[in-house]
């Protein structure tokens, strides 16, 4: 409880950032920083795993207030999880000291959020 | 009086050590989001804060298109800056940043710290934290 904001990290496939975006800004995330990458990957576990891995990669660097960050994981791992053509991980980091976050925009209520999640199960 | 000299043995060799974790500060990481065209500007401006290592990457913006019309900020173009600072230091550059961030034209940006829990390598800890000696 003692940090308010969360820094998600999706690394998806080139080109789904997107649809990261699109999941994440259901959820009440504003804006996100894309970063291209390359991933890398031993060929063994690959074949062991029975999945092939594009190397072209992209890294979502999302802001969030903590109170939304499990929302905002669930439909990262539904929507552009490793199950899906975007084959995203995605994990959250505590951060301090957030500056620059424009306060009076503030993102939709979580229990609008928690509705339109069950929603979207059902 | 054997025991007295025992005792001021022992406690002898405990001030080193504890003047040695008294100049511990722990380290952050400092993350900084900005417009591109600004990213020089503000990895000079870290670096005025004894930021010795200092990694840029240049990433897109995406925000809401209306955000974007109602700040004014058509250029997504973002340069994303890492850079370690000392923890007694974050306040000050936090205070510093967001005096840039209101201030400057189109130098708007968002900034957050990291704590880091472990170095390797003693000569990193004292280039990443300007820890100077002698």
């Amino acid at each position: 409880m003692e940090y308010k904001h969360e820094v998600i990290f999706c690394i998806v496939n080139s080109g789904y950032s997107e649809a990261v975006m699109d999941a994440a800004k259901k959820l009440g995330a504003r804006g996100g920083t894309v970063i291209n990458a390359r991933g890398t990957a031993s060929k063994e576990a690959e074949n062991f795993f029975h999945i092939s891995i594009t190397p072209e990669k992209e890294i979502v660097m999302i802001l969030i207030p903590t109170k939304i960050k499990d929302a905002v994981l669930h439909a990262l791992y539904k929507e552009v999880g490793l199950d899906t053509e975007g084959q995203g991980i995605a994990f959250s980091v505590p951060v301090e000291n957030v500056v620059g976050l424009t306060e009076g925009e503030a993102p939709p209520a979580p229990t609008e959020n928690k509705k339109q999640l069950r929603i979207k199960e059902v | 009086m054997e025991t007295t000299k025992k005792t001021t043995k022992t406690r002898t060799p405990r001030t080193p050590k504890k003047t040695a974790s008294d100049g511990f500060k722990k380290l952050k990481l400092l993350v900084t989001v900005v417009n591109r065209s600004k990213t020089e500007f503000y990895m000079d401006f870290l670096t005025s804060f004894e930021a010795n290592l200092q990694t840029a990457v240049f990433g897109k913006g995406t925000a809401h298109s209306e955000t974007l019309y109602l700040l004014g900020l058509e250029d997504s173009n973002k340069g994303v800056i890492f850079s370690v600072i000392r923890e007694d230091k974050v306040q000050e550059v936090m205070q510093a940043l967001e005096d840039k961030f209101r201030t400057l034209k189109k130098g708007k940006g968002i900034a957050f710290t990291i704590p880091m829990s472990s170095v390797i390598g003693v000569a990193i800890y004292r280039f990443l934290s300007n820890h100077k000696t002698n």
